[in-house]
């Protein structure tokens, strides 16, 4: 195996918000709530990434919705509405829904038929039967992480955050992040190795 | 060279697999990796929990997605992320619908037994009104008077008499310029109302004339 070119995720070190612009940056004329409507898919995917499913997100995103009306106006930067949403988001997916990641292995391999051939696995019942054992068990590991990590693993590996931003957002230093991300990273990991399951 | 311990790289094969390694600290971290089966394992680890992870977080979000679809519009990227689809915009109708807390609650959420059963009436009824609506109407077209459909002989048959009575009367208005007329002119005036009245000759009698029709073809 070629182990120099393993290396899938870059580390693309922009500021949230896409072309928003620098976090910083004074933005009087965007109040709160465009901020909340322009990142809401942004919002919407970290709350996927907490484990809400489609219902749970709505409702958290409502719930959201009515603080931005409440707290409109508060804040002048746009990077710190951006953090102010995505701690409120965060809180909701944690206070309100404590169920995460309902949907079971099993039912995801049947909505995903390519998923083999997509994790370059090879073979058909075999493998198939090994790769929904990962799939489960690193769904538990997901639903068992403990939610400070998993806020961290989501924002750095599903959206794409780089650590200084994760950062700002969780009031860490960029050391600190990469630190929980090693150890959420070991966690899940170590779900593969612990139940025998050889990649 | 000294050999590089298991317990030194720990913390970094998960920053070589993220990529985010000087270039000659991974050069070390590959090295080691190549070297030892158990590292190795774990990187693999590391490598594959991290993609079943985003599966499934995709699948959680695709959930969404699919049924939001109606509701998104195209819009900046809202998420800096490098997957593909993800980074919708967002929709008008939020800002409208923002104030009304209720109506927002679970609008899409899963679909209950009931729920399926209630769709399942509604759409029988509006099939039974649907069904009794194109019956009515079908009932009603058959029964409307129909316009008479014409045949080139009816046609034919008309135009002869219009030209008949026309003639007739010519001759008739002919003979009315003439002293001692009046008696035949009438007659034959009658005649025309009698035979052709549904013709343009007869119509202009009865414009110009008061006569009476109950008279016989020979008063």
């Amino acid at each position: 195996m070629e182990w120099e070119g393993m290396c899938t995720v870059q580390d693309r070190n922009r500021d949230f918000g896409g072309d928003a612009g620098p976090m910083g940056r004074r933005t009087q004329e965007t109040p709160l709530l465009n901020v909340f409507l322009r990142q809401r898919e942004c919002l919407k995917r970290i709350a996927a990434g907490m484990g809400m499913d489609s219902a749970n997100v709505e409702d958290v995103l409502q719930d959201v919705s009515i603080q931005v009306l409440k707290y409109t106006g508060r804040f002048e930067q746009e990077g710190m509405m951006m953090r102010w949403l995505i701690r409120t988001t965060v809180n909701h997916c944690l206070t309100e829904h404590r169920r995460r990641f309902r949907r079971k292995a099993s039912r995801i391999l049947r909505r995903r038929p390519d998923l083999g051939q997509v994790m370059g696995d090879e073979g058909e019942t075999v493998v198939r039967a090994g790769l929904s054992e990962e799939l489960e068990a690193v769904r538990q590991a997901l639903i068992e992480l403990d939610p400070s990590l998993l806020l961290i693993v989501v924002l750095r590996y599903f959206c794409d955050f780089d650590s200084k931003a994760i950062g700002e957002i969780v009031e860490m230093n960029a050391s600190t992040v990469r630190a929980r991300l090693r150890e959420a990273r070991m966690i899940l990991a170590g779900t593969l190795a612990q139940r025998g399951i050889e990649p | 060279m000294t050999r590089t311990s298991c317990e030194e790289l720990a913390d970094r094969i998960v920053d070589y697999v993220d990529a985010e390694l000087p270039a000659d600290e991974a050069r070390i971290v590959a090295r080691h990796l190549s070297e030892c089966p158990r590292c190795r394992q774990t990187a693999n680890n590391l490598e594959r929990s991290l993609r079943l992870a985003k599966v499934i977080w995709d699948d959680n979000l695709a959930d969404m997605t699919a049924i939001r679809n109606d509701a998104v519009g195209a819009g900046p990227r809202a998420c800096p992320s490098s997957e593909g689809n993800h980074g919708v915009g967002f929709p008008n109708a939020i800002l409208s619908r923002l104030g009304s807390r209720l109506p927002l609650r679970r609008p899409y959420g899963r679909t209950t037994k009931l729920s399926r059963r209630i769709s399942f009436y509604a759409l029988a009824a509006a099939a039974t009104v649907l069904l009794a609506t194109g019956s009515s109407l079908l009932l009603f077209l058959h029964r409307a008077p129909q316009p008479p459909t014409l045949t080139f002989e009816e046609v034919q048959r008309q135009v002869a008499r219009a030209g008949t009575a026309a003639q007739l009367l010519a001759a008739t208005r002919i003979i009315a310029q003439c002293e001692g007329t009046g008696s035949i002119v009438k007659q034959q005036y009658r005649y025309i109302l009698r035979e052709y009245a549904d013709t343009p000759a007869a119509a202009s009698i009865r414009g110009n004339h008061d006569l009476k029709l109950g008279g016989t073809q020979d008063d």
